[in-house]
């Protein structure tokens, strides 16, 4: 194995609680390594690219509270996968065989975080993933990848019935690759299951299309009530734009799946509040964890989202499994995360009165979903930080997270 | 001729074979079908179509145009179309000015851009081998990529188009944005006077003297490397206006020139190297082609119950199925010379 250079090694592992879960031991003086090298893999460059900072600035935030609390020294160092599954493979295995780091967490796109997790796995790195492909803790699950992000399916399953009570039927605007067909297709059958229609789909080219023009055509010659946008990052403000231009968001429902506000910052406020329903698995007016907001809007110079609070997860649960388990050995941590409930980390602050669990099954985090809106425009407010959604509806993990047997992930 | 031109359509050089009469057929019929199944959402995508056409023809003038004058495959011209669109951005939102300025200020300025890399690169390879050339414009391109990151960012932006420009244009089965009948507008006047300058003035007659005879042309005292630098400040200026069009009307990304100048040489290429009549005739096909193939592939599934036929993602494919259907019949290009291809 690769990983783990520059860690000690020991037998310690986590406690294990009676029923075989483990629970948080975290206290400084732990016998864990002295020394972490993360590798934070996310698009700093490319239709992603405001994405990335944003995952940098997560990490910094748990970095300075675990060196606070543990008696070990973290190295962050960021590698750029763009958008490429290929130019980010090439960049975990530089940054394990070169840089020698120990631990991984990152990945936006579900094509490059299976590319990362697939090589990390086979070579003993632990990953923790953000990408939302239900194939990610499915088929394509790695014994070494984890995955703090909600999958498709939670998401889906959390938004559904809302978009039934929103509008009869719906007309399906996807991506055309994994994370985008995974998720229209989930989509589909929970709005059928929830007595609504799917009035037509479409595959749009991206990421990095910014011309919707054709199929926003689509979507206002057919008989649909609502529009779901099935489009990732950048994209997705494009095509709000579009639809904003051509009058469609006072006519239909509008749902942004893997809703993120950073998405909707970039236009105005108007077309903000064309945003009827999205789910997510974090937004900044989840109550809780207002000194997380505030250090993210000081030290990242940026409004909380959804990426600088799963960032912060990722870094805190690497490391506090690599205490636990006295390594960052592969095996070691895997030991540590599966099954481990989250009890006593900064992260139960963020989001109190939250279950957060490793999932050993597949290695998903179990977590609260959320569904969210559009505040009314006098109700938008950007200081401290920009507020312009709240949540509608908030779904524990487990009530919409697929059961182990169907993940197709044979852990 | 060499260099460009604009052909009349005439029946030796496009005869009417009994293939090319039932093809003509069965795509009329499709395209009816297409009509009676969706009127609304059939002109919907003519109409997107026409647009992204128009914009396509923008930015392959000033290709055809270097390109048929001064024999440069210009790789920069996609960096001068995201340079208008960028350019539209600072003019509107920076600086504040209406955006009916936009549509003078911003051609000078990509124009001039033109003329500083005329003047301080491509004329030093004007005799060299192409590929120089062609290398040369690839970094150019590379650089103003670089330079519009550092000034503007990474992030897609757009702007605000004036309220006159927002509102649609109802026309029985469908409604149709102001923003892109403005753009259809823009863009056959640019066509027309394009082609009112080569075809019917002096200066456009000197030009195309100076493309067939440099050295008689100069020995009759006509200044070509003042005609080339003219020509130069036109290409670029049609494609920034190109910019501005689309960036009012969908936004700015650094993707945009890059995506544009390959299917620009696809344009250029169906059109004929060469033929300015060729490159319009050529920019709107493939326009139509990726708008209105996906609808007529859609409403022949429905109609028939096949649901193979609704091929996902067809719609970016067709530039490119155009041009190999294109250059398989006629590898001279619909109005290009023989032996330029062939």
């Amino acid at each position: 194995m690769i990983a783990g250079c520059s860690s000690d090694s020991d037998d310690s592992g986590g406690q294990q609680t009676t029923d075989g879960d483990t629970t948080d031991v975290g206290t400084a003086g732990s016998s864990g390594p002295d020394e972490l090298h993360i590798g934070v893999f996310a698009p700093y460059t490319g239709p992603f690219a405001p994405w990335g900072s944003a995952l940098t600035t997560g990490s910094e935030l748990a970095k300075q509270d675990l060196e606070a609390e543990f008696d070990v020294s973290i190295t962050l160092s960021e590698y750029d996968t763009e958008t490429n599954p290929s130019a980010a493979q090439e960049r975990i295995q530089r940054a394990v065989t070169s840089d020698g780091i120990d631990m991984a967490h990152g990945g936006i796109s579900s094509a490059v975080c299976g590319s990362i997790g697939s090589w990390a796995s086979d070579n003993g790195v632990p990953f923790i993933t953000q990408g939302a492909s239900d194939t990610l803790t499915g088929e394509s699950c790695q014994p070494y990848m984890f995955r703090a992000y909600p999958s498709n399916t939670m998401m889906a399953r959390a938004v559904g019935q809302p978009m039934a009570e929103e509008a009869d039927s719906w007309y399906l605007l996807y991506t055309d690759y994994v994370w985008g067909q995974t998720a229209q297709e989930i989509i589909g059958s929970v709005l059928e299951e929830n007595g609504a229609t799917v009035a037509g789909t479409d595959a749009v080219p991206g990421p990095g299309n910014q011309d919707f023009t054709q199929y926003i055509n689509n979507v206002e010659n057919s008989d649909a009530d609502g529009v779901a946008m099935i489009i990732p990052g950048l994209d997705a403000r494009a095509a709000a734009s579009q639809l904003q231009n051509r009058g469609l968001h006072e006519e239909l429902s509008v749902m942004f799946h893997q809703f993120e506000d950073q998405v909707m910052w970039g236009l105005n406020q108007e077309a903000a509040s064309m945003v009827d329903l999205g789910p997510t698995g974090w937004i900044n007016t989840v109550e809780g964890g207002e000194d997380f907001k505030q250090r993210v809007t000081e030290q990242g110079e940026t409004d909380p989202f959804s990426r600088q609070y799963m960032a912060y997860v990722s870094t805190d649960q690497a490391v506090r499994a690599a205490m636990r388990a006295g390594s960052a050995n592969g095996e070691d941590v895997r030991a540590a995360l599966e099954g481990h409930e989250i009890t006593d980390s900064p992260v139960n602050d963020i989001v109190p009165n939250s279950t957060l669990k490793w999932r050993a099954c597949d290695h998903q985090l179990i977590q609260p979903t959320h569904v969210v809106q559009a505040r009314d425009e006098s109700e938008m407010t950007n200081d401290p930080y920009k507020q312009w959604f709240e949540v509608s509806k908030t779904v524990a993990g487990d009530q919409v997270a697929r059961s182990c047997e169907e993940t197709g992930c044979s852990f | 001729m060499d260099g460009i031109g604009i052909q009349t359509l005439d029946r030796d050089a496009l005869p009417i074979s009994p293939g090319e009469l039932v093809t003509s057929l069965v795509l009329f019929v499709l395209l009816a079908h297409a009509f009676a199944v969706r009127p609304g959402l059939f002109v919907d995508q003519l109409v997107g179509g026409l647009v992204y056409g128009l914009i396509l023809v923008l930015v392959a003038l000033g290709l055809s145009i270097i390109l048929g004058l001064l024999g440069v495959v210009n790789f920069a011209h996609g960096a001068f179309f995201m340079m208008g669109a960028y350019l539209t951005f600072q003019v509107l939102t920076v600086w504040g000015l209406p955006f009916w300025a936009t549509l003078f200020v911003v051609p000078v300025v990509v124009g001039l851009v033109g003329i500083v890399i005329e003047r301080g690169v491509l004329q030093f390879v004007y005799d060299e081998d192409p590929l120089i050339g062609l290398l040369a414009t690839f970094g150019i391109a590379l650089m103003i990529d670089e330079a519009t990151r550092a000034i503007w960012g990474g992030s897609p932006l757009s702007v605000t188009t004036p309220q006159i420009l927002d509102s649609s244009i109802g026309i029985g089965v469908t409604t149709i944005a102001r923003m892109r009948l403005f753009s259809v507008l823009v863009s056959v006047v640019v066509i027309v006077a394009v082609y009112l300058l080569i075809e019917r003035t002096d200066f456009g007659l000197s030009v195309r003297a100076g493309v067939l005879d440099r050295e008689m042309a100069e020995f009759v005292g006509v200044n070509i490397p003042l005609r080339f630098v003219v020509m130069f400040f036109i290409g670029a200026a049609i494609a920034g206006l190109g910019g501005v069009l689309r960036g009012a009307e969908l936004g700015m990304d650094l993707s945009m020139g890059n995506q544009f100048i390959i299917l620009a040489f696809v344009v250029v290429v169906v059109g004929g190297v060469g033929s300015l009549f060729g490159s319009v005739v050529s920019g709107i096909l493939i326009g139509e082609a990726t708008f209105l193939t996906p609808l007529v592939l859609r409403t022949l599934s429905e109609t028939t119950n096949v649901a193979a036929l609704n091929v996902s993602g067809i719609g970016g494919l067709m530039p490119f199925l155009v041009m190999i259907v294109v250059l398989l019949v006629r590898p001279r290009g619909l109005f290009g010379q023989e032996g330029f291809m062939e």
